[in-house]
Protein backbone atom coordinates (compact mmCIF):
# COMPACT_ATOMS: atom_id res chain seq x y z
CA UNK A 1 0.00 0.00 0.00
CA UNK A 2 1.30 3.37 -0.70
CA UNK A 3 1.84 5.46 2.03
CA UNK A 4 -0.07 8.53 1.40
CA UNK A 5 -3.01 5.86 0.60
CA UNK A 6 -2.64 4.25 4.02
CA UNK A 7 -2.16 7.83 5.76
CA UNK A 8 -5.65 8.60 3.80
CA UNK A 9 -7.40 5.25 4.85
CA UNK A 10 -6.31 5.95 8.74
CA UNK A 11 -7.99 9.87 8.77
CA UNK A 12 -11.11 8.15 8.18
CA UNK A 13 -10.55 5.28 9.86
CA UNK A 14 -9.78 7.93 13.03
CA UNK A 15 -12.86 9.74 11.78
CA UNK A 16 -15.27 6.41 12.01
CA UNK A 17 -13.62 5.95 15.56
CA UNK A 18 -14.28 9.06 16.71
CA UNK A 19 -17.87 9.58 15.34
CA UNK A 20 -18.84 5.84 17.01
CA UNK A 21 -17.81 7.51 20.35
CA UNK A 22 -20.12 9.95 20.34
CA UNK A 23 -22.51 7.94 19.22
CA UNK A 24 -22.91 5.26 21.85
CA UNK A 25 -22.76 5.37 25.61
CA UNK A 26 -24.35 3.84 28.65
CA UNK A 27 -27.39 6.41 28.18
CA UNK A 28 -29.50 5.54 24.56
CA UNK A 29 -28.64 9.46 23.37
CA UNK A 30 -27.89 9.61 19.55
CA UNK A 31 -26.28 12.08 17.64
CA UNK A 32 -29.56 12.72 16.03
CA UNK A 33 -31.20 13.68 19.58
CA UNK A 34 -28.40 15.92 20.38
CA UNK A 35 -28.56 17.73 16.65
CA UNK A 36 -32.14 18.47 17.11
CA UNK A 37 -31.89 20.37 20.00
CA UNK A 38 -32.21 17.76 23.24
CA UNK A 39 -31.03 19.89 25.48
CA UNK A 40 -30.52 16.33 27.86
CA UNK A 41 -28.91 14.87 25.00
CA UNK A 42 -26.87 17.67 23.68
CA UNK A 43 -25.18 17.79 27.54
CA UNK A 44 -24.32 14.21 27.31
CA UNK A 45 -22.78 14.75 24.00
CA UNK A 46 -20.70 17.64 24.61
CA UNK A 47 -20.11 17.53 27.97
CA UNK A 48 -19.57 13.42 28.53
CA UNK A 49 -18.67 12.34 25.35
CA UNK A 50 -16.76 14.44 23.66
CA UNK A 51 -13.71 15.54 26.48
CA UNK A 52 -13.85 11.42 26.97
CA UNK A 53 -13.73 10.69 23.15
CA UNK A 54 -11.22 13.35 22.07
CA UNK A 55 -8.82 12.12 25.54
CA UNK A 56 -8.59 8.72 24.11
CA UNK A 57 -7.83 10.41 21.25
CA UNK A 58 -5.06 12.18 22.14
CA UNK A 59 -3.65 9.47 24.85
CA UNK A 60 -3.88 6.78 21.95
CA UNK A 61 -2.16 9.21 19.32
CA UNK A 62 0.57 9.95 21.64
CA UNK A 63 1.44 6.74 22.91
CA UNK A 64 1.97 5.53 19.26
CA UNK A 65 4.15 8.52 18.20
CA UNK A 66 6.00 7.79 21.89
CA UNK A 67 6.46 4.23 20.71
CA UNK A 68 7.97 4.95 17.27
CA UNK A 69 10.20 7.66 19.46
CA UNK A 70 11.34 5.33 21.69
CA UNK A 71 11.63 2.57 19.54
CA UNK A 72 14.15 4.46 16.86
CA UNK A 73 16.30 5.79 19.68
CA UNK A 74 16.61 2.35 21.53
CA UNK A 75 17.38 1.24 17.91
CA UNK A 76 14.92 -1.74 19.45
CA UNK A 77 12.18 -3.13 18.13
CA UNK A 78 10.85 -4.45 21.53
CA UNK A 79 10.66 -0.70 23.00
CA UNK A 80 7.91 0.82 23.93
CA UNK A 81 6.87 4.50 25.40
CA UNK A 82 7.23 2.61 29.34
CA UNK A 83 10.34 0.85 29.27
CA UNK A 84 12.54 3.66 30.61
CA UNK A 85 9.93 3.63 33.48
CA UNK A 86 7.68 6.35 32.92
CA UNK A 87 4.84 5.06 33.36
CA UNK A 88 6.20 3.58 37.18
CA UNK A 89 7.09 6.85 38.24
CA UNK A 90 3.78 7.84 36.82
CA UNK A 91 1.89 4.91 38.25
CA UNK A 92 3.98 5.32 41.61
CA UNK A 93 3.02 8.72 42.56
CA UNK A 94 -1.20 8.68 41.15
CA UNK A 95 -1.08 6.23 43.35
CA UNK A 96 0.03 7.67 46.31
CA UNK A 97 -2.31 10.50 45.45
CA UNK A 98 -5.28 8.24 45.34
CA UNK A 99 -4.42 6.68 48.72
CA UNK A 100 -3.90 10.31 50.29
CA UNK A 101 -7.83 10.65 49.02
CA UNK A 102 -7.06 13.32 46.38
CA UNK A 103 -9.71 14.30 43.43
CA UNK A 104 -8.91 13.58 39.97
CA UNK A 105 -7.20 16.89 38.46
CA UNK A 106 -5.09 15.93 41.25
CA UNK A 107 -3.89 12.54 40.57
CA UNK A 108 -3.67 13.38 36.73
CA UNK A 109 -1.24 16.05 37.86
CA UNK A 110 0.67 13.89 40.69
CA UNK A 111 1.02 11.21 37.99
CA UNK A 112 2.77 13.62 35.88
CA UNK A 113 4.78 14.97 38.13
CA UNK A 114 5.61 11.28 38.29
CA UNK A 115 6.77 10.78 34.86
CA UNK A 116 8.90 13.46 34.48
CA UNK A 117 10.46 12.76 37.63
CA UNK A 118 11.01 9.36 36.27
CA UNK A 119 12.39 10.97 33.17
CA UNK A 120 14.71 13.06 34.83
CA UNK A 121 16.34 10.03 36.55
CA UNK A 122 16.95 8.08 33.95
CA UNK A 123 18.00 11.19 31.73
CA UNK A 124 20.73 12.30 34.87
CA UNK A 125 21.87 8.31 35.34
CA UNK A 126 21.90 7.31 31.75
CA UNK A 127 23.76 10.38 30.21
CA UNK A 128 27.87 10.46 29.95
CA UNK A 129 29.21 13.53 28.72
CA UNK A 130 25.80 14.65 27.26
CA UNK A 131 25.09 11.42 25.34
CA UNK A 132 23.77 8.29 25.88
CA UNK A 133 24.57 4.86 24.31
CA UNK A 134 20.75 3.37 23.21
CA UNK A 135 21.86 -0.23 26.10
CA UNK A 136 22.73 1.83 28.83
CA UNK A 137 20.25 4.18 28.57
CA UNK A 138 17.69 0.63 27.92
CA UNK A 139 19.22 -0.88 30.71
CA UNK A 140 18.55 2.12 33.00
CA UNK A 141 15.21 2.31 32.38
CA UNK A 142 14.74 -1.13 33.09
CA UNK A 143 16.45 -1.07 35.92
CA UNK A 144 14.56 1.73 37.18
CA UNK A 145 10.97 0.90 36.13
CA UNK A 146 11.40 -2.68 37.88
CA UNK A 147 12.15 -0.45 41.31
CA UNK A 148 8.81 1.38 40.03
CA UNK A 149 7.25 -1.31 40.03
CA UNK A 150 7.84 -2.39 43.83
CA UNK A 151 6.96 0.97 45.04
CA UNK A 152 4.02 0.25 43.44
CA UNK A 153 3.34 -3.24 44.88
CA UNK A 154 4.27 -1.58 47.80
CA UNK A 155 1.47 0.76 47.99
CA UNK A 156 -0.69 -1.72 46.94
CA UNK A 157 -0.45 -4.04 49.94
CA UNK A 158 -0.64 -0.90 51.99
CA UNK A 159 -3.68 0.75 50.83
CA UNK A 160 -7.32 0.62 52.25
CA UNK A 161 -9.70 -2.36 50.27
CA UNK A 162 -11.54 0.58 49.59
CA UNK A 163 -8.66 2.38 48.03
CA UNK A 164 -7.40 -0.46 46.11
CA UNK A 165 -9.52 -0.95 43.14
CA UNK A 166 -9.25 2.63 42.42
CA UNK A 167 -5.46 2.38 42.16
CA UNK A 168 -5.90 -0.87 39.89
CA UNK A 169 -8.26 0.81 37.09
CA UNK A 170 -5.33 3.70 37.22
CA UNK A 171 -2.57 0.89 36.86
CA UNK A 172 -4.91 -0.72 33.92
CA UNK A 173 -5.18 1.90 31.86
CA UNK A 174 -8.46 4.14 32.62
CA UNK A 175 -9.76 6.95 30.98
CA UNK A 176 -12.68 7.86 32.54
CA UNK A 177 -11.37 10.61 35.04
CA UNK A 178 -9.61 12.04 31.53
CA UNK A 179 -10.45 15.80 31.96
CA UNK A 180 -9.65 18.63 29.43
CA UNK A 181 -8.47 16.83 26.74
CA UNK A 182 -7.45 20.41 24.71
CA UNK A 183 -3.42 19.93 26.70
CA UNK A 184 -3.36 16.66 25.60
CA UNK A 185 -3.99 17.45 21.78
CA UNK A 186 -1.60 20.53 22.00
CA UNK A 187 0.84 18.60 22.93
CA UNK A 188 0.41 15.60 19.97
CA UNK A 189 -0.03 18.26 17.73
CA UNK A 190 3.35 20.16 18.51
CA UNK A 191 5.42 16.72 19.36
CA UNK A 192 3.94 15.05 15.42
CA UNK A 193 5.06 18.38 13.78
CA UNK A 194 9.11 18.05 15.59
CA UNK A 195 8.81 14.37 15.00
CA UNK A 196 7.74 15.25 11.42
CA UNK A 197 10.64 17.43 10.97
CA UNK A 198 13.10 14.89 12.77
CA UNK A 199 12.02 12.22 10.47
CA UNK A 200 14.46 11.86 8.49
CA UNK A 201 17.55 11.78 10.84
CA UNK A 202 15.38 8.62 12.83
CA UNK A 203 15.67 6.52 9.72
CA UNK A 204 19.48 6.95 10.13
CA UNK A 205 19.47 6.66 13.65
CA UNK A 206 17.43 3.24 13.39
CA UNK A 207 20.97 2.55 11.83
CA UNK A 208 23.23 3.18 14.34
CA UNK A 209 25.16 6.16 15.82
CA UNK A 210 28.09 5.76 13.56
CA UNK A 211 26.02 5.19 10.16
CA UNK A 212 23.91 8.11 11.33
CA UNK A 213 26.81 10.60 12.40
CA UNK A 214 28.49 9.78 9.01
CA UNK A 215 25.96 10.66 6.71
CA UNK A 216 25.19 14.24 9.00
CA UNK A 217 23.07 13.58 11.67
CA UNK A 218 23.96 15.18 15.26
CA UNK A 219 23.88 11.90 16.98
CA UNK A 220 24.20 13.21 20.68
CA UNK A 221 21.39 16.27 20.13
CA UNK A 222 18.91 14.12 18.43
CA UNK A 223 19.21 11.33 21.12
CA UNK A 224 18.57 14.16 23.63
CA UNK A 225 15.77 15.42 22.30
CA UNK A 226 13.62 12.55 21.28
CA UNK A 227 14.40 11.06 24.57
CA UNK A 228 12.65 14.21 26.00
CA UNK A 229 9.83 14.35 23.20
CA UNK A 230 8.84 10.88 23.55
CA UNK A 231 8.76 11.29 27.83
CA UNK A 232 6.60 14.42 27.04
CA UNK A 233 4.44 12.08 24.79
CA UNK A 234 4.57 9.25 27.25
CA UNK A 235 3.94 11.28 30.55
CA UNK A 236 0.75 13.63 28.91
CA UNK A 237 -0.54 10.12 28.07
CA UNK A 238 -0.31 8.42 31.08
CA UNK A 239 -0.96 10.79 33.32
CA UNK A 240 -4.86 11.53 31.58
CA UNK A 241 -5.19 7.53 31.03
CA UNK A 242 -3.30 5.69 33.38
CA UNK A 243 -0.52 2.79 31.87
CA UNK A 244 -3.02 1.93 28.94
CA UNK A 245 -0.87 -0.67 27.45
CA UNK A 246 0.15 -2.20 24.40
CA UNK A 247 -0.80 0.94 22.14
CA UNK A 248 3.07 2.37 22.05
CA UNK A 249 4.19 -0.97 21.37
CA UNK A 250 1.93 -2.86 18.80
CA UNK A 251 0.95 0.39 16.70
CA UNK A 252 4.29 1.15 15.12
CA UNK A 253 4.92 -2.61 14.27
CA UNK A 254 1.41 -2.90 12.58
CA UNK A 255 2.29 0.32 10.91
CA UNK A 256 5.50 -1.72 9.54
CA UNK A 257 3.82 -4.61 9.10
CA UNK A 258 2.05 -2.90 6.50
CA UNK A 259 5.37 -1.76 4.72
CA UNK A 260 5.12 1.28 6.06
CA UNK A 261 9.42 2.21 6.76
CA UNK A 262 10.01 5.76 6.59
CA UNK A 263 9.64 7.38 9.82
CA UNK A 264 8.69 10.43 7.93
CA UNK A 265 5.43 8.43 7.42
CA UNK A 266 5.70 6.81 10.64
CA UNK A 267 5.12 9.31 12.72
CA UNK A 268 2.38 10.96 10.88
CA UNK A 269 0.73 7.57 10.87
CA UNK A 270 1.38 6.48 14.11
CA UNK A 271 -0.99 9.27 15.67
CA UNK A 272 -3.85 8.58 13.41
CA UNK A 273 -4.02 4.99 14.11
CA UNK A 274 -2.56 5.13 17.97
CA UNK A 275 -5.91 7.51 18.18
CA UNK A 276 -8.05 5.69 16.52
CA UNK A 277 -7.13 2.46 18.07
CA UNK A 278 -7.89 3.43 21.50
CA UNK A 279 -10.96 5.45 20.60
CA UNK A 280 -12.14 2.48 19.38
CA UNK A 281 -10.96 0.75 22.45
CA UNK A 282 -12.46 2.98 24.85
CA UNK A 283 -15.85 3.01 23.17
CA UNK A 284 -15.91 -0.77 23.76
CA UNK A 285 -14.89 -0.40 26.94
CA UNK A 286 -17.65 2.02 28.23
CA UNK A 287 -20.53 0.29 26.03
CA UNK A 288 -19.56 -3.34 26.45
CA UNK A 289 -21.18 -4.24 29.70
CA UNK A 290 -22.49 -0.63 30.33
CA UNK A 291 -23.17 0.86 32.77
CA UNK A 292 -20.47 -1.15 34.34
CA UNK A 293 -17.03 0.34 32.47
CA UNK A 294 -14.04 -1.98 31.87
CA UNK A 295 -10.56 -0.73 32.22
CA UNK A 296 -9.62 0.46 28.38
CA UNK A 297 -6.35 -0.84 29.23
CA UNK A 298 -7.71 -4.36 29.31
CA UNK A 299 -9.35 -4.21 25.62
CA UNK A 300 -6.10 -2.57 23.87
CA UNK A 301 -4.40 -5.23 25.09
CA UNK A 302 -7.40 -7.81 24.31
CA UNK A 303 -7.37 -6.00 20.87
CA UNK A 304 -4.08 -5.89 19.79
CA UNK A 305 -2.97 -9.55 20.61
CA UNK A 306 -4.74 -11.54 18.17
CA UNK A 307 -4.33 -8.56 15.72
CA UNK A 308 -0.28 -8.47 16.15
CA UNK A 309 -0.34 -11.84 15.85
CA UNK A 310 -2.17 -12.71 13.03
CA UNK A 311 -0.03 -10.10 11.26
CA UNK A 312 3.26 -11.19 12.69
CA UNK A 313 2.21 -14.82 10.72
CA UNK A 314 0.78 -13.69 7.72
CA UNK A 315 4.10 -11.45 7.20
CA UNK A 316 6.06 -14.99 8.40
CA UNK A 317 4.26 -16.92 5.71
CA UNK A 318 4.72 -15.01 2.81
CA UNK B 1 50.55 18.08 -7.26
CA UNK B 2 46.74 17.55 -6.48
CA UNK B 3 44.81 19.11 -3.85
CA UNK B 4 45.09 18.70 -0.27
CA UNK B 5 41.27 17.34 0.70
CA UNK B 6 42.35 15.92 4.38
CA UNK B 7 45.18 17.21 6.47
CA UNK B 8 45.84 15.60 9.86
CA UNK B 9 48.42 17.56 11.62
CA UNK B 10 50.08 16.25 14.66
CA UNK B 11 47.30 13.83 15.47
CA UNK B 12 47.03 12.21 19.14
CA UNK B 13 44.36 9.73 19.09
CA UNK B 14 44.13 7.80 22.63
CA UNK B 15 41.14 5.06 23.19
CA UNK B 16 40.62 5.31 27.30
CA UNK B 17 43.95 5.25 28.72
CA UNK B 18 45.28 3.22 25.32
CA UNK B 19 47.75 5.24 22.91
CA UNK B 20 46.70 4.51 19.18
CA UNK B 21 49.00 7.03 17.48
CA UNK B 22 50.86 9.29 18.53
CA UNK B 23 51.35 13.21 16.60
CA UNK B 24 49.87 11.74 13.45
CA UNK B 25 50.89 13.51 10.52
CA UNK B 26 49.88 12.68 6.65
CA UNK B 27 47.45 14.53 4.07
CA UNK B 28 45.12 12.91 1.65
CA UNK B 29 45.33 14.28 -1.54
CA UNK B 30 42.82 13.95 -4.41
CA UNK B 31 44.05 10.90 -6.16
CA UNK B 32 45.10 8.85 -3.66
CA UNK B 33 44.34 5.26 -2.44
CA UNK B 34 45.53 5.09 1.49
CA UNK B 35 45.63 1.84 3.31
CA UNK B 36 45.42 1.54 6.96
CA UNK B 37 47.19 -1.31 8.50
CA UNK B 38 47.64 -3.08 11.93
CA UNK B 39 46.90 -5.83 14.09
CA UNK B 40 43.68 -6.23 15.44
CA UNK B 41 43.17 -3.38 18.04
CA UNK B 42 46.03 -1.01 16.69
CA UNK B 43 43.47 1.45 16.44
CA UNK B 44 42.04 1.63 12.55
CA UNK B 45 38.57 1.90 13.27
CA UNK B 46 39.39 4.60 16.07
CA UNK B 47 41.58 6.45 13.82
CA UNK B 48 38.82 6.50 10.86
CA UNK B 49 36.09 7.35 13.56
CA UNK B 50 38.76 10.56 14.89
CA UNK B 51 38.99 11.51 10.98
CA UNK B 52 35.48 11.63 10.36
CA UNK B 53 34.94 13.86 13.16
CA UNK B 54 33.16 11.06 15.15
CA UNK B 55 35.38 11.24 17.91
CA UNK B 56 37.66 13.83 19.55
CA UNK B 57 41.24 13.25 18.99
CA UNK B 58 43.48 14.04 22.26
CA UNK B 59 45.57 16.20 20.29
CA UNK B 60 46.31 17.75 17.17
CA UNK B 61 44.10 18.67 14.30
CA UNK B 62 41.89 17.81 11.02
CA UNK B 63 41.43 19.85 8.29
CA UNK B 64 38.91 19.03 5.81
CA UNK B 65 39.02 20.92 2.47
CA UNK B 66 40.36 23.48 4.02
CA UNK B 67 38.26 23.62 7.04
CA UNK B 68 39.36 22.86 10.40
CA UNK B 69 36.24 19.61 11.87
CA UNK B 70 35.99 21.43 14.89
CA UNK B 71 34.71 24.56 13.50
CA UNK B 72 31.82 22.64 11.19
CA UNK B 73 28.79 21.25 11.27
CA UNK B 74 28.46 17.60 11.09
CA UNK B 75 25.91 17.93 8.08
CA UNK B 76 29.18 20.19 6.41
CA UNK B 77 31.27 17.06 7.52
CA UNK B 78 29.03 14.83 5.93
CA UNK B 79 28.51 16.42 2.46
CA UNK B 80 32.47 16.74 2.12
CA UNK B 81 33.48 13.33 3.64
CA UNK B 82 31.78 9.77 3.38
CA UNK B 83 32.84 6.57 5.95
CA UNK B 84 31.78 3.11 5.49
CA UNK B 85 31.51 1.34 9.02
CA UNK B 86 32.91 -2.26 9.80
CA UNK B 87 29.59 -2.82 10.48
CA UNK B 88 25.92 -1.80 10.08
CA UNK B 89 23.19 -4.04 11.65
CA UNK B 90 19.25 -2.63 11.12
CA UNK B 91 17.07 -3.80 13.45
CA UNK B 92 13.85 -1.96 11.28
CA UNK B 93 13.84 -3.24 7.95
CA UNK B 94 14.74 -1.22 4.89
CA UNK B 95 14.93 -2.35 1.00
CA UNK B 96 18.25 -1.36 -0.46
CA UNK B 97 17.01 1.77 -2.11
CA UNK B 98 15.77 3.07 0.82
CA UNK B 99 19.03 2.14 2.21
CA UNK B 100 20.96 3.78 -0.42
CA UNK B 101 19.02 6.90 -0.54
CA UNK B 102 19.47 7.62 2.73
CA UNK B 103 23.22 8.79 1.17
CA UNK B 104 21.37 11.73 -0.28
CA UNK B 105 20.61 12.94 3.75
CA UNK B 106 23.36 15.39 3.99
CA UNK B 107 22.61 17.27 0.66
CA UNK B 108 18.99 17.92 1.15
CA UNK B 109 17.44 20.78 3.61
CA UNK B 110 15.89 20.00 6.61
CA UNK B 111 12.62 19.10 5.38
CA UNK B 112 13.01 18.68 1.73
CA UNK B 113 12.25 15.40 0.16
CA UNK B 114 14.50 13.42 -2.32
CA UNK B 115 14.01 14.46 -5.67
CA UNK B 116 13.91 12.06 -8.88
CA UNK B 117 17.88 13.15 -9.32
CA UNK B 118 18.79 11.90 -5.93
CA UNK B 119 16.30 8.54 -6.96
CA UNK B 120 18.53 8.15 -9.86
CA UNK B 121 21.30 8.79 -8.28
CA UNK B 122 21.00 5.87 -5.08
CA UNK B 123 19.77 3.78 -8.23
CA UNK B 124 23.17 4.39 -10.37
CA UNK B 125 25.09 3.54 -7.36
CA UNK B 126 23.14 0.65 -6.77
CA UNK B 127 24.16 -0.67 -10.06
CA UNK B 128 27.77 0.27 -9.92
CA UNK B 129 28.24 -2.43 -7.03
CA UNK B 130 25.96 -5.09 -9.44
CA UNK B 131 22.31 -4.72 -7.57
CA UNK B 132 20.64 -2.73 -9.39
CA UNK B 133 17.88 -5.50 -9.56
CA UNK B 134 17.76 -5.94 -6.05
CA UNK B 135 16.91 -2.76 -5.05
CA UNK B 136 13.48 -3.51 -4.09
CA UNK B 137 14.72 -6.50 -1.37
CA UNK B 138 14.69 -6.15 2.12
CA UNK B 139 18.57 -6.01 3.39
CA UNK B 140 17.63 -7.98 6.18
CA UNK B 141 17.44 -10.46 3.59
CA UNK B 142 20.29 -10.31 1.85
CA UNK B 143 23.75 -12.19 2.06
CA UNK B 144 26.73 -10.51 4.22
CA UNK B 145 28.23 -9.36 0.99
CA UNK B 146 25.80 -7.90 -0.76
CA UNK B 147 24.38 -5.80 2.52
CA UNK B 148 28.27 -4.81 2.11
CA UNK B 149 27.85 -3.59 -1.43
CA UNK B 150 24.53 -1.93 -0.18
CA UNK B 151 26.36 0.16 2.17
CA UNK B 152 29.14 0.70 -0.42
CA UNK B 153 25.99 2.46 -2.70
CA UNK B 154 25.10 4.52 0.07
CA UNK B 155 28.74 5.81 0.11
CA UNK B 156 28.62 6.49 -3.48
CA UNK B 157 25.43 7.97 -2.99
CA UNK B 158 26.77 10.57 -0.72
CA UNK B 159 29.46 11.20 -3.17
CA UNK B 160 31.85 12.93 -1.17
CA UNK B 161 35.47 14.14 -1.78
CA UNK B 162 37.27 12.04 1.41
CA UNK B 163 36.16 8.53 1.13
CA UNK B 164 36.69 6.57 4.41
CA UNK B 165 36.63 2.86 4.50
CA UNK B 166 36.64 0.31 7.53
CA UNK B 167 37.32 -2.70 6.31
CA UNK B 168 35.18 -2.78 2.55
CA UNK B 169 36.34 -6.18 1.85
CA UNK B 170 34.82 -8.11 4.71
CA UNK B 171 32.13 -10.11 3.87
CA UNK B 172 33.02 -9.88 -0.26
CA UNK B 173 33.74 -12.49 -2.41
CA UNK B 174 37.33 -12.82 -4.68
CA UNK B 175 35.24 -11.05 -7.42
CA UNK B 176 33.27 -8.45 -5.31
CA UNK B 177 36.93 -7.20 -3.84
CA UNK B 178 38.40 -6.59 -6.98
CA UNK B 179 35.59 -4.67 -8.44
CA UNK B 180 34.99 -3.23 -5.27
CA UNK B 181 38.91 -1.83 -5.35
CA UNK B 182 38.74 -1.09 -9.19
CA UNK B 183 35.48 0.77 -8.03
CA UNK B 184 37.58 3.05 -5.26
CA UNK B 185 40.77 3.15 -7.88
CA UNK B 186 38.11 4.97 -9.88
CA UNK B 187 36.60 7.11 -7.86
CA UNK B 188 40.36 8.29 -6.75
CA UNK B 189 40.96 8.85 -10.28
CA UNK B 190 38.06 11.58 -10.46
CA UNK B 191 39.55 13.05 -7.44
CA UNK B 192 38.06 11.75 -4.80
CA UNK B 193 40.75 10.63 -1.58
CA UNK B 194 40.48 7.42 -0.83
CA UNK B 195 41.21 5.57 2.74
CA UNK B 196 40.79 2.50 4.30
CA UNK B 197 41.55 -0.06 6.81
CA UNK B 198 42.40 -3.20 5.50
CA UNK B 199 43.68 -6.72 6.97
CA UNK B 200 44.48 -8.02 3.23
CA UNK B 201 48.61 -6.77 2.36
CA UNK B 202 47.99 -8.25 -0.93
CA UNK B 203 45.45 -6.01 -1.90
CA UNK B 204 46.83 -2.88 0.02
CA UNK B 205 50.10 -3.47 -2.16
CA UNK B 206 48.00 -3.86 -5.56
CA UNK B 207 46.00 -1.28 -5.11
CA UNK B 208 46.34 1.34 -2.78
CA UNK B 209 49.15 4.03 -3.62
CA UNK B 210 49.86 5.22 0.22
CA UNK B 211 50.38 3.13 3.32
CA UNK B 212 49.67 3.80 6.92
CA UNK B 213 50.68 1.20 9.36
CA UNK B 214 50.14 1.26 12.82
CA UNK B 215 52.66 -0.07 15.25
CA UNK B 216 51.12 0.09 18.72
CA UNK B 217 51.44 2.24 21.39
CA UNK B 218 51.53 5.28 19.47
CA UNK B 219 54.50 4.50 16.70
CA UNK B 220 53.44 4.40 12.93
CA UNK B 221 54.58 4.93 9.63
CA UNK B 222 53.08 6.69 6.48
CA UNK B 223 53.98 6.95 2.98
CA UNK B 224 53.95 5.79 -0.49
CA UNK B 225 52.66 2.12 -0.60
CA UNK B 226 56.42 0.70 -2.61
CA UNK B 227 58.55 2.66 0.96
CA UNK B 228 55.92 1.56 3.60
CA UNK B 229 55.57 -1.92 2.39
CA UNK B 230 58.35 -3.66 3.10
CA UNK B 231 58.86 -7.11 4.74
CA UNK B 232 60.79 -5.11 7.32
CA UNK B 233 58.16 -3.15 8.57
CA UNK B 234 54.84 -5.48 8.24
CA UNK B 235 57.20 -8.18 10.45
CA UNK B 236 57.32 -5.68 13.31
CA UNK B 237 53.93 -3.98 12.68
CA UNK B 238 52.36 -7.97 12.66
CA UNK B 239 54.91 -9.07 15.09
CA UNK B 240 54.98 -11.90 13.06
CA UNK B 241 58.12 -12.68 10.41
CA UNK B 242 56.46 -11.72 6.55
CA UNK B 243 58.42 -11.91 3.44
CA UNK B 244 58.00 -10.42 0.26
CA UNK B 245 58.17 -12.15 -3.17
CA UNK B 246 57.64 -11.25 -6.53
CA UNK B 247 55.18 -13.51 -8.70
CA UNK B 248 54.51 -12.67 -11.90
CA UNK B 249 56.22 -9.30 -11.43
CA UNK B 250 54.06 -7.94 -8.87
CA UNK B 251 54.87 -7.91 -5.04
CA UNK B 252 53.47 -10.03 -2.70
CA UNK B 253 53.95 -10.87 1.37
CA UNK B 254 53.84 -14.01 2.68
CA UNK B 255 53.56 -15.03 6.31
CA UNK B 256 56.36 -17.29 7.43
Amino acid sequence: MRPPVLILLLVLLSAATLAAALATGSSAVSLRDALAGDAMARAILLELRVPRAAAAYACGGLLALSGVLMQALLRNPLADPYVLGISGGAATFALVCIALGLAAPLVAAGSFAGAVLATALVFALASVRHDFAPARLLLTGVVLASGWGAAISLLLALAPPSGVQGMVFWLLGDLSAAQAPGFAWAVLLVAAVIAFALARSLNLLARGAVQAGALGVDVANLRRGLHLLGSACAAVAVSSGGSIGFVGLVVPHLLRLTGLRDHRWLVLAAPLAGGALLTAADTAARTLIAPQQLPVGVLTTLLGVPLFLWLLRRDAVR
Amino acid sequence: MQPALLEVESLTVMRGQRLLCERLALTLRAGEIWAVLGVNGAGKTTLLHTLAGLLDPAAGRIVLCGTDLRHTARRWVARHLGLLPQYVDDPFPATAFEEVLAGRHPHLPALAWETPADEAFARAALAAVGLAEAENRLTTHMSGGERRRVQLATLITQDAQVWLLDEPTNHLDLTRQVETMRLLQDKAQCGRAVCMALHDLNLAARWCTHALLLFGEGAWLAGRTDEVLTGEHLSRAYAHPLQAHIVAGRQIFLPD
